[in-house]
């Protein structure tokens, strides 16, 4: 017998699939009203007239458009995911009605991952008789800074997981009809993104039991480090999925080197137990200035040093380039090997 | 060139042949990866384009295999063409590659409009969810937008014959069901390319035939329509036009009947000289 929670969120999800992708219709037709006007001019002053029906939606006839074997990243691959848009939210709506589809408590499993974890590892820090964060350090309690870090971490974990094997998991459609296949990865990221922001509603009561004040000075950082914070995910998503459908060790490495990957970022400490001469090494890190960033503007504390950041974020951009180079050149060789 | 719906410039399309090279290591990728990249860039910067071609005499050289040697043809808009031809001539491939689902070694192909491939019905479905978001799903897949399922939603239902299962799990639908509603699917998207592998052979007669008129419907729109097919009668009845293949090569183009029969006599040709 399945609880109302389950049944209300699968009668939610199941909306899912039949609204519109958010691009007002207006926007759409203030965006296309200066072609077409230009178009229809041309051809009433040169009297060629179209057929009435030529295109069901659109009254201009396509043109011929060529595909070759060549080709290395370019604009006209993010215009042609922009065209793909409804196909991305149907991948990310279908992910997320499978999920939650059959389970009992729902959408409690991302309140309760990221808390339960917080607990085991405030509950070890006292048992140890240690602190997550170093004694002059500015935070009010340990356990915001924690959960911060295990919440994060989390949709790092979720989103590379379930990112590496989206291609391996659809190769039955991508063997069969053409789509920019980087939509199956980043469908994975939207999911776990939906995951994160759900549990950021545990960080309201937290940040409330544990009495710290958020510095209203600093906390517009957030979205940047959120989309730094994606952008990361997108990075290691090109590599890790296409290299997953060719090798599959990637997939079993893969937990591995997350749980590597923990312990080398602040998680379940903070990066002020580092010891100084390590600091620009250790934030170089690009998670780990991203935690750092993101305790620093909802948590206070002491600013993030500058130089590692920008170490930080050069990695990042040279993984995210490199990773759709690569992704893009395995992309025409996947319905062949994977 | 103004009325070409699909245009195949010299396309050529090599496997290569085992498990060895499929899987080298990963060393000897990257590093020949960062070759062809580099030369790619250096192709590019001199504006040459890749020139790798097959050997002429034999089909299969060492381990590679070549599945399609410099195809070239142009279809325009409306024209049916039936794609004929023995096991392995390559016709799934040419199919394979107009749709994009892989990448030509050389050549290239231009498509004018979208491409509507008919090569598996019920792709992309999902057992856990209902027949109602499968639709969406896999309408989403092959091309449509949302609009245009919401809109054409009731007939996808009622021509599927599934009406009264629509909000049950796909995991519960028997497999005519599934197979029933994946063809509806796709039978109501419109676009301008349509590509069928073989299709029509799925489900019962009456299904079938309600298939063909389907097809035919499509075709009285002015659509293009690309078949392959190894049920010669329907490819007479159905194209405008027929390609005959042989050995990843197109040995002749002309009207279906000739076509077909052209296609009949290699066979016995065959046979006989098997027999002989």
């Amino acid at each position: 017998m399945p609880t109302t929670q389950s049944l209300t969120i699968a009668s939610w999800s199941s909306n899912l699939f039949q609204c519109e992708v958010p691009m007002p219709a207006t926007m759409w037709r203030i965006l296309h009203a200066v072609p077409i006007t230009l178009f229809n001019e041309v051809n009433s002053r040169s009297k060629i007239y179209l057929p009435a029906n030529i295109s069901n939606s659109f009254p201009m006839p396509n043109p011929l458009t060529y595909y070759d074997s060549s080709g290395l990243w370019s604009w006209t691959k993010l215009a042609e995911m922009w065209r793909f848009r409804e196909l991305l939210y149907t991948f990310f709506a279908r992910d997320l009605t499978i999920r939650y589809r059959q389970v009992v408590i729902g959408m409690a499993w991302v309140l309760l991952q990221p808390l339960l974890s917080m607990l085991i590892f405030i509950a070890l820090f006292g048992l140890l008789e240690t602190r997550a964060t170093a004694d002059g350090s500015r935070y009010a309690s340990d356990a915001a800074v924690v959960f911060l870090g295990v919440w994060s971490w989390q949709f790092l974990a979720s989103a590379l997981r379930d990112g590496t094997g989206s291609l391996v998991n659809y190769r039955h459609v991508i063997t069969k009809v053409y789509f920019p296949r980087l939509l199956l990865p980043i469908a994975s990221i939207l999911c776990a993104l939906f995951d994160f922001l759900i549990g950021g509603l545990v960080m309201i009561p937290i940040l409330w039991v544990t009495g710290t004040s958020i510095p209203w000075t600093h906390v517009w950082m957030i979205p940047l480090v959120m989309t730094w914070l994606i952008i990361l995910c997108i990075a290691c998503v090109a590599w890790l999925s296409s290299l997953n459908a060719i090798y599959r060790d990637v997939g079993y490495a893969l937990p591995f080197l997350l749980q590597i990957g923990m312990y080398l970022s602040p998680v379940v400490y903070d990066a002020s137990r580092i010891p100084a001469r390590w600091m620009t090494f250790y934030q170089s890190n690009p998670m780990a200035a991203i935690i750092t960033w993101f305790r620093w503007s909802l948590l206070g504390g002491a600013a993030p040093p500058l130089v590692p950041t920008f170490f930080a974020i050069s990695l990042t951009i040279m993984l995210l380039l490199s990773g759709l180079a690569w992704f893009e050149k395995s992309e025409r060789l996947l319905a062949d090997r994977i | 060139m103004s009325d070409v719906a699909i245009h195949v410039e010299n396309v050529s399309k090599k496997f290569t042949i085992g498990i060895g090279t499929e899987y080298a290591r990963l060393t000897e990728t990257l590093a020949s990866n960062f070759k062809s990249a580099s030369r790619s860039i250096w192709n590019i910067a001199t504006r040459k384009t890749p020139t790798e071609t097959y050997s002429n005499r034999q089909r299969h050289d060492g381990n590679t295999f070549w599945a399609l040697r410099d195809v070239d043809f142009h279809v325009r808009c409306g024209e049916s063409v039936g794609i004929v031809g023995g096991n392995g001539a390559g016709k799934s491939t040419l199919l394979k590659i107009l749709s994009r689902i892989v990448a030509p070694t050389s050549g290239r192909v231009g498509i004018r409009g979208r491409v509507g491939c008919l090569l598996e019905v019920g792709t992309g479905f999902h057992p856990e969810l209902t027949g109602r978001e499968n639709v969406f799903l896999n309408g989403t897949i092959l091309g449509m937008s949302r609009r245009e399922i919401r809109r054409r939603f009731d007939e996808i239902v009622s021509f599927a014959e599934v009406e009264t299962f629509i909000d049950t799990p796909v995991k519960r639908y028997s497999n005519g069901m599934i197979i029933r509603l994946g063809f509806s699917v796709a039978a109501h998207f419109e676009p301008e390319v349509l590509i069928i592998d073989e299709v029509l052979g799925v489900g019962d007669a009456a299904f079938q035939a309600r298939s063909l008129a389907k097809a035919k419907e499509f075709r009285e729109k002015g659509r293009t329509v690309l078949l392959v097919s190894h049920n010669l009668p329907s490819v007479i009845d159905f194209a405008t036009r027929a390609i005959l293949m042989q050995e990843g090569r197109i040995v002749a183009d002309g009207a279906p009947t000739e076509i077909v029969d052209m296609h009949t006599r290699s066979n016995t040709g065959e046979a006989n000289a098997t027999d002989d």
